[in-house]
């Protein structure tokens, strides 16, 4: 079982980090979710470790949301700047896309994102069901339907750009 | 066979289609060039939306080794949440500890009592008095400054570890415990360290230094450098277990869900002598049934235990507070927690714990957040 965990640790951690930035938008942060998830892993051993994981992991970045939330609240008068601090090594092209495709992904519904970042962390259609409680027949269509609105939403958040440019 | 619909297009494309259906699949597109150019669309969607994704992927970093997170890497910001908890452990701990630093050959075994039940005789017989009078009291000022140092820090950013979660302790755990029946109780109290030593001659001797008062200075000062002793504090124990490592302040939460309270096999007794070894009545939660009385056999600590309409267990645990707490100036009241047993507890990490007043409300097992309200409610 602990070597179990192990290859569970080697395969998915990275997912796992992938998953929780595209909630937390923060990579420090989405590393130390990802790693107390699986620090929780080793405590409580579970069965099904990999949806395990990705169920805690996606629990911990809702906490983590509602609280960023109550905080944004308290907040607001006092910051004009954006929620997360651009890394150095990014440039200001890479930060610019980023941002729009987190503003793109903030336009689909909670669960077509939740199927769509699954997905995109290498979850398969039956984890991807058992996780959201969808029919496995229906995650096709919700993922068909989250890629089509993601890239919809991204092109029209860069022709309002351009627009707004002049 | 009618045209492929788009879902199942994507199921196709992400290779997750059984096998039987992917042939199916297969012939359709082979005579329908419609659905192949339906096919090519949303492949390209597909790279499309993960191309956009990948732009909105973390930096790659090399991952720590797995051993490494044995040691829960808990930042402060995700221990804020679970920072009441720890809160009301720790109080709870400290208060076990006292009891343990009266009688060091039972730190350890709560479970499996050693000492007989003292009998009010015994403590008649022994003189009361020096307890009150002992070096112990004379360093209570000490003890009350220790506390509010820990309160005052309480605020501060840049507190270590230490401070998170010992600092809030001292605070949670004086303010739960405000005097209220403190004649009957500290009388109680005094009686039980009395037959205590009658039984532990080598408890008057550890009576006479401040036990729990030290304890919490040491505590106190390792978390000032400058202050900091070679010695290493004393580990917190609850029923007997030690509870996470009192050295770093950490709380280990596995340790203590392995810690059942093991009221439910305490022996049965009846009212009026449970009302007598607390000095009081014992608390019940208006309007359910009381089903049984039971004693610990190794301490003045009496369970209630209470069925709900639902069938649901709640113990209500009220136990003689120690001297040694008074000292700090804050326990003068008994501390009763409330749970459901460990056989109902389907989820026994769900374990809930609150300060309703000075009453310690514990839950352990299922319960809808509605019976728990209307329970606090009750027990206030």
């Amino acid at each position: 079982m602990p070597d179990d965990l192990a290859d569970v640790y080697r395969t998915t951690y990275p997912a796992l980090v992938r998953f929780l930035y595209r909630k937390v938008w923060d990579a420090d942060r989405a590393e130390d979710l990802a790693q107390e998830a699986f620090a929780r892993a080793l405590a409580h051993r579970p069965d099904n470790p990999r949806g395990w994981l990705f169920v805690v992991a996606a629990n911990m970045a809702r906490d983590e949301a509602r609280r960023a939330a109550r905080e944004r609240r308290h907040l607001t008068l006092l910051k004009s700047e954006p929620d997360q601090t651009p890394s150095l090594d990014d440039t200001v092209g890479e930060q610019l896309d980023r941002e729009r495709v987190r503003r793109a992904l903030d336009e689909l519904t909670p669960r077509d994102r939740e199927v769509l970042l699954l997905w995109d962390a290498g979850q398969s259609y039956d984890e991807i069901a058992a996780q959201t409680g969808l029919a496995k027949g229906a995650v096709g269509t919700t993922l068909a339907r989250a890629r089509r609105r993601l890239v919809e939403a991204y092109e029209k958040g860069s022709e309002a750009e351009h627009v707004a440019r002049g | 066979m009618s045209h492929v619909d788009e879902g199942t297009l994507h199921a196709y494309l992400d290779g997750e289609l059984a096998s039987v259906e992917r042939e199916r699949v297969d012939t359709h597109l082979r005579g329908c060039p419609a659905c192949q150019a339906r096919l090519v669309e949303e492949r390209a969607l597909i790279e499309r939306a993960s191309r956009l994704l990948g732009i909105a992927a973390p930096p790659e970093r090399a991952m720590p080794p797995l051993q490494q997170l044995r040691q829960p890497r808990l930042t402060w910001r995700l221990r804020r949440p679970v920072a009441w908890a720890a809160t009301l452990i720790l109080a709870v701990g400290l208060g076990w500890y006292a009891r343990g630093s009266m009688m060091p050959s039972r730190t350890s075994d709560t479970a499996t009592p050693v000492l007989a039940p003292a009998t009010p005789s015994a403590a008649a017989e022994t003189r009361p008095g020096p307890v009150v009078d002992s070096p112990a009291y004379a360093d209570r000022p000490m003890a009350h400054l220790a506390v509010r140092e820990g309160l005052s820090d309480s605020g501060r950013k840049d507190r270590d570890e230490r401070h998170l979660t010992s600092a809030p302790a001292v605070g949670a755990a004086s303010n739960a415990m405000q005097p209220q029946e403190s004649t009957a109780v500290v009388a109680g109290a005094v009686a039980t360290l009395g037959a205590r030593a009658e039984q532990k001659p080598e408890a008057i001797a550890q009576l006479s230094r401040p036990a729990t008062s030290d304890v919490t200075v040491r505590r106190q000062a390792a978390a000032v450098p400058a202050a900091a002793e070679p010695q290493a504090a004393p580990p917190i124990m609850v029923d007997g277990v030690p509870l996470g490592d009192a050295a770093s302040g950490v709380i280990s939460f596995r340790t203590r869900r392995a810690t059942p309270i093991m009221s439910t096999t305490w022996p049965i007794i009846a009212r009026q002598p449970a009302r007598d070894v607390l000095g009081v009545d014992p608390v019940i939660i208006p309007g359910f049934a009381v089903r049984a009385y039971r004693r610990n056999p190794a301490a003045r600590e009496i369970a209630v235990e209470q069925v709900t309409d639902a069938g649901t267990t709640i113990s209500l645990i009220e136990r003689v507070v120690d001297t040694t707490l008074d000292e700090l100036g804050r326990a003068d009241s008994a501390v009763v927690h409330a749970y459901a047993p460990r056989a109902m507890a389907k989820a026994a990490n769900e374990r809930l714990a609150r300060f309703v007043g000075p009453l310690r409300i514990e839950i352990d097992g299922p319960l809808t957040p509605d019976s728990l309200s209307s329970l606090l409610e009750l027990a206030r």
